[in-house]
């Protein structure tokens, strides 16, 4: 019992002698980075609304202008419109969208997002899962910044259906590496189909939904370097179909690595295509 | 390179001491799955790549032993080719040293260095160990020291980290354990094995910057605190009586910022992190006696996730071990809705009864429920069996599995709230003689839930001691008013699931080869689950140990 109670006395001082420094919880803070989520979901994922609510919130919290959010559909079997007559009003898959779903990673489970197509440490695929790690990814980009100026601007003819996009890069310091510039079109407030934990809403609105990729899906190579006080432009035309509403439609551009170390997002930004 | 040298000088030192001493073998195994995946768009999924274009995938894990001078070495070579393991839908490739240990006692003193496996108490605090079917293996990579006080105190120290998969968590774990027995000399047939435990665990700056930054985010009611630094601790005990044996085990966990994916924020958004302290208390009792064996079992959690980051879900990252508290169940269908364990709050019981009537008939009954403390019903499952032994030339076991399994909390939204299945079987064994034998099972589950009902058949045939050969086939009944069915319910309607196989045993060798059409379903080791596709294709496992 003499040698036993030394050890009684080590592992009581191990339990009560832990007292920390309390964490600081920092204040929020957005700088001049503004932050790309791409979120993979589906109309029949029961769980991706859980996911779209708190994408809300977020951007409530750091602002719609600052983080900016793509619905990709092409959650595998989720993203599949309900057939029949009671059935999907649309089909949100496109081709250019499983390119560009399959190109940032692989499906893991859903919810799912890529935040900046950061790859956390631990994980798998840059589409994160589960959605309560989104907040930490998302507040650590915020606090990131590359110095990198990225301004669109859209003229959009409503008889042609045409909208001319004009992206300007203006690196405020010099980067190097490879760099791409993607952009894509989105259209919010879609009401159609959705399963929503499990219950079928009819009028479920869909938000930030990426209907095509106007550049390669991959990203259109920046050949320029981006060296501070240079001033690079690439300009694109596209035409929007019919049956979009080009009021909630919006251009996202966004440059970020090729893949070689990553395939990081460091500057994204979106504007209307008509206001 | 480290690794390749290791792995080199290993083989080297022990090939040359194995040339030198006949009498020190190497011992180990090999256990090796090659799967070739077969598409199938009626019973499998699209996007898996190794339906869509790999077509192959393997894993394979070779263990060596070797002892000498005192010392127990090992290593274990592991290797995964588009393994669908750790992600069944995705393909998974790496290969290395799985494990390496060296081992050694001194006097009273034991040394132990590498990967190491341990438990404390019935794991509810800590337990390293491998699942190779869920592909969980969260060996700690560190030291441990253990020490004889005298015949029956022990203690033992042991601190590192955790590994995933070919790399490291960055959270530090470490625990000491003081096991003792105790047999009173004044008392037959009394003894106590108690024992008290307490287990450590800091996370590393990034985690706890991710944990910040998440918490940063949410609105000041919801804020919660946070530390680097969480304790568990435990006490537990196996009293044995006579013809009882009983297990309890209490344990407490301090501040730790754990995943509730039920909690509301104060927006309405479902899922939150929080700050809270957490215990678990375990109990069995068991009863045996000629003819009969009677168990109890109870267990309470609250609060009691313990993992590397808080960040981990499923299977990634456990520290701990919380035991299962349900039947477990050997038959396909009667497996098809297995519970996996709560971490944040459960609390059930089980009990479990087999009496032998006569030398021919033993019947029983198991019994466990699972609810959370508020009442809310996730798991019920009530099975009588009886089993009737003619001599030795026949066994039949037959019994029916009243089940209530909530799919909502096991299986997330999608397929309902509650399933309700009744689920008779059936296995009959018959002995043409001591080396060939027929084995028939059947099982029909009912229920309106899910996909609907089943009706699951195996004919297996024994050729003693080498061959097994095996025939099933799992059919999904069709439902009657199809008007009325979701496409979702009736996708598999009408399909079979069969399977073919067949075994070679020579000695401690065994070769299996299965053309197999697996459904969906939910994969549980120990109350541990996760979701498992529908597989198509050929299955081939050989198996040796040396």
């Amino acid at each position: 019992m003499k040698k036993i109670l030394p050890f009684l006395a080590f592992l009581s001082l191990s339990l009560w002698s832990c007292e920390e420094k309390p964490l600081n919880i920092p204040e929020l803070t957005v700088g001049t980075r503004r932050v790309l989520v791409e979120e993979l979901t589906g109309v029949k994922c029961s769980n991706c609304p859980d996911g779209a609510d708190l994408l809300e919130d977020l951007q409530e919290t750091f602002g719609k202008e600052n983080l900016i959010v793509v619905s990709i559909h092409q959650a595998p079997d989720f993203s599949v419109p309900y057939p029949g007559a009671n059935g999907s009003r649309y089909d949100f898959r496109t081709t250019n969208g499983k390119a560009l779903a399959d190109y940032i990673g692989v499906f893991e489970g859903a919810p799912c997002a890529s935040v900046a197509r950061f790859l956390p440490p631990n994980a798998t695929s840059l589409f994160v899962t589960p959605y309560s790690e989104w907040p930490g990814l998302i507040t650590a980009e915020f606090a990131k910044d590359y110095g990198l100026g990225l301004f669109v601007t859209t003229e959009y003819d409503s008889l042609s259906r045409n909208v001319d996009i004009l992206v300007n890069i203006a690196p405020e310091s010099t980067l190097t590496g490879s760099f791409a510039l993607t952009v894509v079109i989105t259209q919010d407030s879609i009401v159609d189909l959705q399963d929503v934990n499990g219950d079928l809403e009819r009028d479920y609105l869909h938000r930030h939904v990426l209907r095509d990729v106007i550049s390669q899906p991959t990203g259109n190579a920046v050949e320029a370097p981006l060296t501070a006080g240079a001033l690079i432009s690439q300009n694109f035309r596209y035409k929007l179909k019919d049956t979009w509403d080009a009021k909630h439609c919006s251009i996202v551009a966004y440059v970020h690595h090729t893949g070689v170390p990553d395939k990081e997002v460091l500057q994204a930004t979106e504007v209307h295509v008509a206001d | 390179m480290n690794r390749i040298l290791l792995l080199t000088s290993f083989i080297l030192l022990t090939g040359l001491i194995q040339a030198q001493d006949q009498n020190s073998p190497i011992t180990g195994g090999l256990q090796s799955n090659a799967n070739f995946f077969i598409s199938d768009d009626k019973r499998v999924g699209p996007n898996i790549p190794q339906y869509d274009n790999l077509k192959f995938g393997a894993e394979s894990w070779l263990n060596l032993n070797y002892s000498k001078w005192g010392f127990d070495m090992g290593l274990r070579f592991d290797l995964y080719n588009n393994s669908n393991l750790l992600n069944p839908v995705d393909a998974y490739n790496g290969q290395g040293i799985g494990r390496w240990f060296v081992r050694k006692h001194v006097g009273k003193l034991e040394l132990e260095g590498g990967y190491i496996y341990d438990q404390i108490g019935s794991g509810v605090i800590y337990r390293a160990y491998e699942e190779r079917a869920l592909m969980i293996d969260n060996a700690l990579l560190g030291v441990k020291v253990g020490y004889s006080l005298n015949e029956n105190w022990k203690v033992r120290a042991f601190t590192g980290r955790q590994k995933q998969q070919f790399d490291l968590y960055s959270t530090v774990v470490r625990g000491a354990v003081l096991e003792g027995f105790i047999k009173p000399d004044s008392l037959k047939n009394f003894t106590l094995a108690p024992g008290i435990g307490v287990v450590g665990r800091t996370y590393s700056k990034e985690t706890i910057n991710q944990i910040v930054n998440t918490i940063a985010t949410y609105a000041p009611q919801d804020s919660t605190g946070g530390q680097y630094n969480t304790y568990a601790g435990t006490v537990f005990n196996t009293l044995t009586a006579g013809n009882f044996i009983w297990y309890v085990e209490g344990a407490m966990k301090s501040y730790d910022v754990i995943n509730d994916p039920n909690a509301f924020t104060a927006k309405g958004t479902r899922g939150k992190y929080e700050n809270r302290k957490g215990y678990t208390v375990y109990s069995s009792l068991a009863y045996s006696q000629k003819g009969l064996g009677i168990s109890l079992e109870l267990k309470r959690t609250n609060n009691f996730s313990f993992r590397q980051t808080p960040f981990a879900v499923g299977i990634q990252g456990p520290i701990n071990f919380l035991p299962p508290m349900a039947k477990q169940n050997t038959y396909r269908l009667t497996t098809r809705f297995s519970p996996a364990t709560q971490e944040i709050s459960e609390q059930a019981v089980q009990v479990d009864i087999h009496y032998k009537v006569n030398k021919k008939l033993t019947v029983g009954l198991n019994f466990s429920d699972i609810q959370f403390p508020d009442g809310t019903e996730l798991y019920r499952e009530i099975t009588p069996e009886i089993t009737w032994k003619q001599k030795r030339k026949w066994q039949l076991i037959a019994g029916v599995q009243l089940l209530k399994y909530n799919i909502l909390v096991y299986q997330g939204p999608g397929k309902g709230d509650m399933v309700d299945a009744i689920t008779p079987y059936a296995e009959y064994l018959y002995k043409f003689t001591s080396r060939r034998s027929v084995r028939i099972e059947a099982q029909y589950l009912q229920t309106e839930q899910e996909f609907g009902s089943w009706l699951n058949g195996v004919v297996e045939f024994g050729l003693a001691p080498h061959w097994l050969v095996a025939v099933s086939d799992m059919y999904k009944l069709k439902h009657q008013d199809t008007e009325e069915v979701s496409e979702e319910k009736k996708q598999y309607d009408g399909l079979h699931f069969p399977t073919v196989q067949v075994s070679y045993t020579q000695k401690a060798n065994r070769l299996g080869l299965a053309w197999v059409k697996q459904v969906e379903g939910i994969n549980c080791a120990g109350g541990i689950c996760r979701y498992e596709p529908a597989f198509s294709g050929v299955k081939l496992q050989v198996n040796s140990t040396f």
